[in-house]
């Protein structure tokens, strides 16, 4: 008791002395401490129980933050997210070469979890003479109108299966590619549900998927950041249209695979434009490479010259 | 992973030879300043369970004790809040008449003119004169400035002088 203004050092001890006599007597603090320790290790596991959760809440909600952004994400790094772009490697006939080009459709790879396909249904779905009953079901084309002349099967040749069916797989409907001025849109129907395979720009063009959901599919082909052409797909009974193919602003007039293309706000309602069997512009090496936007040397009227050359 | 053995039985006795140190100067203090040995022992106890859950982290301060000896003074104030705000309901719900009986005569004077005392020198004093500590370490379990410790203090000594001194 150093108190500098106390000036009464008797008074402090009577104090002192008074107050520590109304103080009670304890037990040994050891004895005390041993009767404790029991609770004092639950406070301690209780307390590690809230930090645990805590940081897993934490970690939880990142998480779903982080997956609430992918999305956006996606979408902003423009078009192609399936991986079978890799794998397509579908050749381009050259006017020069034959009237029935040669189309090679490997083995697409599983898309998703969901599906049931195995590897070995591609090769059964795409030779109806192998199997009857595993073929795949050709219903998946939007029909073809007057206007657009019916695909060619003939332009298919897909080498026969080296190795032996196998009864219960199920065949992977045959995937369909839609085109439009500035690219194609390659899509499968898969229990009444589209899946988004690959979106193919032309040189000069930039694709950008716009809309992908299970039922409705929309990929806009932009050129210097101006949407000039787009693929609208959606869902009717089970089976892809395409209820848009139109060209915008200054490719208006160009011609397409042998038909007048549309302009803007014609196209909706617009079906049969499906080419399944249509082979690609590009050429093996530039398709396996999934490029999705060149700035190729070649411009969108000579890929319209060729293109309807080929058709 | 030896070392990682030896610290946790090493922070353990410091623990404990805390507890050991002062556990008992705490209660004897706060006990005075409540007037109820039971809220001392809950508060103190309290203290301690807090300290030992973070011991790692209170054990590296400047003063564990006085970490500690803050904690169950807070609660200990938490404790006289909640006493007021009881008085006031109880006051409150008083409107009709209640017999009440007489409150037992305190058999210590100087316990009765400590209990008229406010709070906060209830334990300023109770600090000082009973665990001995200085006006610096009051402040510090108080968190109040060492000028506000000894106001409460000098309030304090003037109302129990009169209970030391002899009746004429």
């Amino acid at each position: 008791m150093t108190f500098e203004s106390f000036d009464d050092p008797e008074l402090d001890g009577a104090l002192s002395s008074g107050l520590s006599a109304l103080a009670p007597e304890l037990e040994p603090a050891d004895t005390v401490l041993n009767e404790l320790r029991p609770r004092f290790q639950r406070a301690r596991r209780r307390r590690r129980v809230v930090q645990t959760s805590a940081a897993m809440t934490a970690l939880l909600v990142i998480g779903g933050v982080a997956f609430a952004e992918a999305p956006v994400a996606r979408r902003s790094h423009v078009t192609v997210e399936s991986p079978d772009r890799h794998t397509d490697t579908t050749h381009k006939p050259t006017p020069s070469t034959s009237a029935h080009p040669t189309t090679t459709t490997p083995k697409p790879r599983n898309l998703s979890a969901g599906s049931a396909p195995t590897s070995t249904s591609q090769h059964t779905q795409v030779l109806p003479t192998v199997t009857p009953t595993t073929a795949a079901p050709t219903s998946d084309y939007p029909p073809s109108s007057a206007t657009t002349p019916p695909p060619t099967s003939a332009v298919h040749v897909v080498p026969p299966p080296t190795h032996p069916l196998t009864p219960t797989t199920v065949p992977l409907p045959k995937p369909v590619r839609y085109y439009s001025y500035a690219g194609s849109v390659l899509v499968r129907l898969v229990h009444g549900q589209m899946l988004l395979l690959q979106v193919l720009p032309k040189d000069g063009y930039v694709g950008d998927v716009h809309v992908k959901r299970p039922l409705k599919i929309d990929v806009w082909f932009n050129r210097h950041g101006q949407m000039v052409s787009r693929v609208e797909l959606i869902v009717v009974d089970g089976h892809i249209k395409q209820i848009r193919h139109s060209t915008f602003a200054s490719d208006q007039g160009k011609t397409w695979d042998g038909r007048r293309v549309m302009v803007a706000g014609v196209a909706a309602g617009h079906h049969g434009t499906a080419c399944p069997s249509k082979p690609l512009t590009k050429p093996a090496a530039q398709v396996a490479s999934g490029p999705v936007s060149r700035s190729g040397d070649s411009d969108a009227t000579a890929s319209d010259k060729s293109d309807s050359s080929v058709a | 992973m030896q070392e990682g053995k030896d610290a946790a039985p090493d922070r353990s006795l410091d623990f404990d030879d805390t507890f050991r140190r002062c556990f008992g100067p705490m209660v004897r203090s706060l006990a005075v300043a409540a007037g109820d040995r039971g809220v001392a022992e809950d508060c103190v106890q309290d203290a301690f369970m807090r300290a030992f859950v973070r011991w790692k982290r209170v054990s590296r301060l400047d003063d564990p004790v006085g970490w500690v000896r803050h904690v169950a003074v807070n609660r200990m104030r938490d404790h006289f809040r909640k006493l007021d705000r009881g008085g006031r309901a109880f006051a409150r719900l008083q409107s009709q008449e209640v017999a009440v009986s007489a409150a037992p005569e305190e058999p210590n004077e100087l316990a009765a003119m400590l209990d008229k005392l406010p709070a906060q020198q209830r334990i300023a004093a109770a600090l000082f004169y009973v665990e001995d500590l200085s006006v610096g370490e009051v402040a510090d379990a108080m968190d109040l400035s060492e000028g506000a410790v000894k106001y409460h203090l000098h309030a304090a000594r003037a109302t129990l002088r009169g209970a030391l001194e002899p009746s004429p």
